[in-house]
């Protein structure tokens, strides 16, 4: 069994404490404590300007004052001070506001070492706001994904995890589901006896509604992994089409080598974009043409790789680079598969203006010109306003078991049409009721609560 | 007088018959003691063992080596397996029984075994020596001692008969109950409830007009409930049959009803939700006209029928008034009412998985006592505890049987860990893997236990191996041996499945579910001679390959389940873990682990009032 060194020492009678905001210098920086002892430790090291007494009165409070070390000043603060359970974790707690340098903060840790509180563990803020009721599971997975959140798609997304979301629906299906359980088990112990049977016409709705909604949370967790890791963009054309040049005049960056001789791009460069608090990584490849270097052809693979891969082709025309009709039709063929949406963009158009001016985006990348045009297109193609990004899957465990819970409906169903025996549909019908169960929390696992507990990061 | 014993039994019922028989066999001198000789083994209910769930237990009983399901076998009148549309989990074996023959057969049982002695009084009280129980004295002012003492009290313990308005004390109608032990197991704090049950009058058969009632025989080849050569199948089987209640019916009960101590508050036990009176069902499912009624044989030499789902607890005069109006009984007369009994039950959270009290040692509780109801439960927990008893005092570990290993193992966990409210009775539906606890596996299952913990005989253990080997060798003739299209398609057509244009495995086509092994067999004479030669004519060894192959896919299923499930068994929880602390808990569920401290927090996940929030609450405890 795995145990982890902290066990026994985990609960509530430790006090901890971690920095809230990251490293390096900034203007301010926020030390978090946590614990039985944080207002006895706060006492010791802290000393308020004012006469307002640190333990008593109405909380929250916001206090001003000098950190002590020792006989010396370290730094005049602001303390935050929070009484259990009404804070994050459910204990006191107490938020000194720094000024953000990283000796203070360093130092400031060192004292609190010094006084009793001990580091905290990755995760164990939320962990013991968890601990102690304060969130549910799925409210803890969704602040961490608040916390890795960069856009605010993102943010949107956690939030609306956060405040119940989409496991609430899948709560009051699952809960429906359970009662019609109960009577095709009913039918299976007393067939002997005259009981009511559990309708099969509402059970087949049932199943189809909980698939339904399944199945759109999945679809949705393909452009919600996308928000997470960025709309993989691929910027495909021909050797000199001006790739490169436009993935800098997108980024506004040098970021690509660029020069006149055809194929200076010979392997992938990705970077990451965001626009609109939509965050995107584009994928600048090597021009597509028939070439016998070997080096060039290995660049032109991973292109198609890229292309492949993309949810969103910028595909480059220039007047004077235009791809071969096999390779047009190449690029067709590929996003015919992968239903990428592909946006032809008309490069050089200060030299030469695009022939259908309806059919391309005018640009010129060496100009900037044109570009916002781009960007505007890029926003409009990933489809959903971000309000309504709202309801997408993000979490790879709820896929997983939505997933799991599909195929086990789909048996289900299977079950039903095909007039199986009654205890082969309940077996199924427990395995749904199971699978959605590990998303709202009703059924939990170990691998469940491993899986949300060690993605936490210091701090939180 | 020897007054000296390793186990004491108290009470000899259906759990205190399985138990002395059980903990004797294993080597224990054993001293059953019970208020009437002439009573060991008695039905007192319905004279019927098994039924859905039920007859799993038998089985179970049976593969471990305890003897509820020869006697039933022996005293059996009628056999018939439940469920037969459905799957082999759902088959419950069933026997009607002479209720005379049951109880002779279990005395003559327990007679043959030389450890087992008998005295005929009643407990008054529990010797206790500090927290360790070590004997037990009588009515009549004699101390027996032992190691181990097992309560089999059933509805003994200070019960109260009702019929309509009258009240007597009595552990059975006719029978004398019995006070003291309740009351000073409360002194060491052992906690008590009440609970009651009911059984229907008894009818006098040559009053009965079977003429327009719907007969209900047995089944056609009838099988039987052990796995043993040493009984056969019923022969000469007797009828049951089938009559309705009506709304004339039901308003003469519903006319009795201020006159019934159900509802005039006398009753205070909490009565089975799953086994109702007559006036229970007439109240809680008022929209229904007619409510079923069998009829079942008492025995092969009597004319007594009992009216099965005609419990109650109504006055003598509106039981015969009612009966008037029901099809086949116009002119019934009866030999005794129905009646409601009032019993004590102590909390089965009381006790550890061993069925051991965690507040005396060496003392165990089975059956009704423990708030089940059915002689099925009953049986199998006296065999749980004789065996655990026996197991305790020869400083052995106990046994205590998985949810994925028995439906005994279900059995016990709900009641240390969830507890019971009402009478607890068996139900598939308790079990999480119940495409894995068949009747017709219980042998693969347990009887490797049973010989091991010393119960099982050496000759049946053999005879299991040889059957369990026969098994094997079908799967694998099947798993090997093709058949060409010529010589099946014929069959494949018949039974409506689409035919096969290349050589296939026996084994590939038993997964279609039109296909059944013995019509296949039957329909390839070299096939049907090359597996007779395995099985030695043995068709519940071709039924149980059949089983293997047509079910895996679900076999294995539940087994990663409960390998998963496993995992929760393997979180220790410190025995010095304080709840209380753990403020985040739900408070219910802060008390109930203070009580019962499971070890595990598989145990904890189990006990009701326990969360699964709370279960994430101890694992983020435990630092998972």
């Amino acid at each position: 069994m795995k145990v982890p060194p902290h066990v026994g020492n985990f609960s509530a009678s430790d006090t901890i404490f971690a920095p809230a905001t990251p490293e390096g210098v900034s203007a301010v920086a926020v030390m978090r404590l946590s614990g039985p002892a944080a207002f006895d430790i706060t006492e010791k090291i802290f000393k308020p300007k004012g006469s307002r007494p640190l333990k008593s009165g109405t909380f929250p409070k916001v206090i001003y004052g000098e950190i002590r070390d020792g006989e010396e000043v370290l730094d005049e603060a602001l303390v935050l001070a929070f009484r259990g359970p009404r804070s994050y974790t459910g204990e006191d707690v107490v938020e000194f506001q720094c000024h953000g340098s990283p000796y203070v903060m360093r130092r400031l840790g060192q004292i609190l070492l010094e006084k009793g509180a001990r580091t905290a563990e990755p995760g164990e803020f939320t962990r013991r706001a968890f601990f102690h009721g304060r969130l549910s599971l799925d409210q803890a997975e969704a602040v961490m994904d608040l916390i890795a959140a960069e856009t605010q798609a993102q943010q949107r997304m956690a939030m609306y995890q956060m405040r119940g979301g989409y496991a609430a629906q899948l709560r009051s299906l699952r809960q429906e589901l359970v009662d019609l359980m109960a009577l095709v088990e009913l039918e299976l112990d007393f067939s002997e006896e005259d009981v009511e049977f559990a309708s099969r016409s509402k059970l087949e709705r049932l199943l189809e509604d909980l698939m339904a909604l399944a199945e759109k949370l999945r679809r949705s967790f393909a452009s919600g992994q996308a928000l997470r890791q960025g709309v993989p963009v691929a910027i495909v054309g021909a050797p000199n089409a001006g790739k490169s040049t436009l993935l800098n005049a997108l980024l506004q960056d040098d970021r690509a080598l660029v020069s006149d001789v055809a194929g200076t791009t010979r392997d992938t460069v990705t970077d990451h974009l965001y626009i609109g608090g939509v965050k995107f990584q584009l994928v600048d490849t090597a021009g597509l043409r028939d070439t016998s270097d070997h080096i060039e052809a290995m660049g032109i693979e991973r292109s198609f790789k890229a292309l492949e891969q993309a949810r969103i082709i910028l595909w480059v025309f220039a007047p004077d680079a235009l791809l071969s009709a096999d390779l047009s039709e190449k690029i067709r063929k590929t996003a015919a598969v992968t239903q990428a949406t592909v946006l032809r963009v008309w490069n050089k158009s200060d030299v030469t203006p695009p022939p259908d001016s309806n059919h391309f985006l005018a640009v010129s990348a060496r100009l900037g010109k044109g570009v916002d045009g781009v960007r505007e297109a890029l926003i409009q193609a990933v489809g959903v306003a971000t309000s309504a990004l709202a309801e997408t899957l993000a979490n790879q465990r709820h896929y997983e078991a939505l997933g799991l819970a599909l195929e086990a409906a789909a048996r289900a169903q299977n079950a039903l049409k095909e007039n199986w025996s009654g205890e082969l549909l309940a077996f199924e019908l427990r395995e749904v009721a199971r699978h959605v169960g590990a998303i709202t929390g009703e059924v939990v696992t170990d691998e469940v609560l491993g899986a949300i507990f060690s993605r936490f990061c210091i701090g939180k | 007088m020897k007054t000296d014993f390793d186990i004491i039994i108290i009470g000899a019922g259906h759990a205190g018959t399985e138990a002395a028989a059980a903990a004797a066999r294993m080597g224990s001198k054993v001293l059953l003691i019970t208020m009437d000789m002439t009573k060991i083994g008695q039905m007192s209910c319905n004279p019927a063992m098994g039924g859905i769930g039920k007859g799993q237990l038998i089985r179970e009983i049976d593969a471990l080596g305890g003897l509820s399901g020869i006697v039933s076998d022996l005293s059996a009148i009628q056999f018939k397996i439940l469920n037969r549309s459905k799957g082999p989990a759902m088959w419950s074996p069933r026997t009607q029984n002479d209720r005379w023959l049951f109880a002779e057969t279990w005395r003559k049982k327990l007679e043959e075994i030389s450890n087992v002695s008998f005295w005929q009084d009643t407990v008054t009280r529990l010797i206790l020596e500090k927290n360790k129980v070590r004997g037990v004295e009588t009515n009549m002012g004699i101390k027996f001692y032992s190691s181990a003492v097992i309560i089999t009290s059933g509805t003994f313990l200070n019960g109260i008969i009702h019929v309509g308005q009258n009240q007597t004390t009595g552990g059975r109608i006719g029978e004398k109950s019995s006070t003291g032990i309740s009351e000073q197991l409360e002194t060491v704090g052992i906690k008590k409830g009440r609970m009651k049950t009911g059984t229907p009058p008894r009818i006098d058969g040559r009053t009965i007009d079977f003429s327009s009632l719907e007969k209900q025989p047995g089944d056609e080849k009838p099988e039987k409930f052990s796995f043993w050569p040493e009984t056969k199948p019923v022969e000469n089987q007797l009828d049951c049959y089938l009559t309705y209640t009506n709304p004339k019916v039901h308003t003469i009960l519903q006319e009795g009803f201020e006159q019934s101590p159900m509802f005039t508050g006398k009753i205070k036990g909490m009565g089975p939700r799953y086994c109702p009176s007559i006036e229970d069902k007439i109240v809680r499912f008022s929209e229904k006209k007619e409510h079923q009624l069998f009829l079942e044989p008492e025995g092969r030499n009597t004319v007594e029928y009992y009216l099965n789902g005609f419990s109650s607890s109504l006055p003598l005069e509106v039981q015969l008034k009612a009966l008037k109006h029901i099809p086949g009984l116009e002119n019934a007369k009866i030999f005794r009412p129905g009646y409601a009994i009032e019993y004590d039950f102590f909390f089965p959270t009381q006790l550890y998985p061993t069925l051991e009290s965690k507040y005396i040692d060496n003392l165990f509780f089975a059956g009704q006592v423990n708030g089940t109801t059915g002689y099925e439960e009953a049986a199998a927990q006296g065999l749980m505890a004789g065996i655990n008893a026996h197991l305790k005092i020869h400083e052995k570990e106990g046994l205590v049987l998985k949810r994925h290993e028995a439906y005994i193992g279900v059995l016990i966990d709900d009641l240390v860990y969830k507890g019971t409210e009402e009478p607890y009775r068996m139900f598939t539906s308790r079990a999480e893997f119940r495409i894995t606890l068949r009747h017709n596996n219980a042998d693969a299952r347990l009887s490797p236990i049973g010989y091991q913990i010393g119960l099982l005989e050496k000759n049946k253990y053999q005879f299991f191996l040889k059957k369990k080997e026969k098994i094997e060798r079908v799967i694998g003739f099947v798993s090997e041996t093709s058949i060409d299209p010529e010589a099946i398609n014929p069959f494949l057509e018949k039974v409506g499945t689409t035919p096969i244009n290349q050589k296939l495995k026996i084994k590939t086509l038993l997964s279609r579910p039109q296909i059944s092994i013995v019509d296949l067999i039957n329909f390839l004479p070299e096939i049907y001679t090359k597996i007779q030669r395995i099985t030695e004519n043995d068709n519940s060894v071709l039924e149980a390959a059949e089983v293997e192959i047509k079910y895996a896919g679900y076999l294995d299923r539940e087994k990663m389940l409960a390998e998963k499930i496993q995992k929760l068994e393997n979180l220790k929880l410190p025995p010095t873990l304080n709840y209380h602390a753990l403020q985040a808990l739900s408070t219910e569920a802060r008390q109930k682990l203070s009580a019962l401290k499971p070890t595990t927090l598989g145990e904890a996940s189990r006990i009701s009032g326990v969360s699964p929030s709370d279960i994430s609450i101890l694992m983020v405890h435990l630092g998972r």
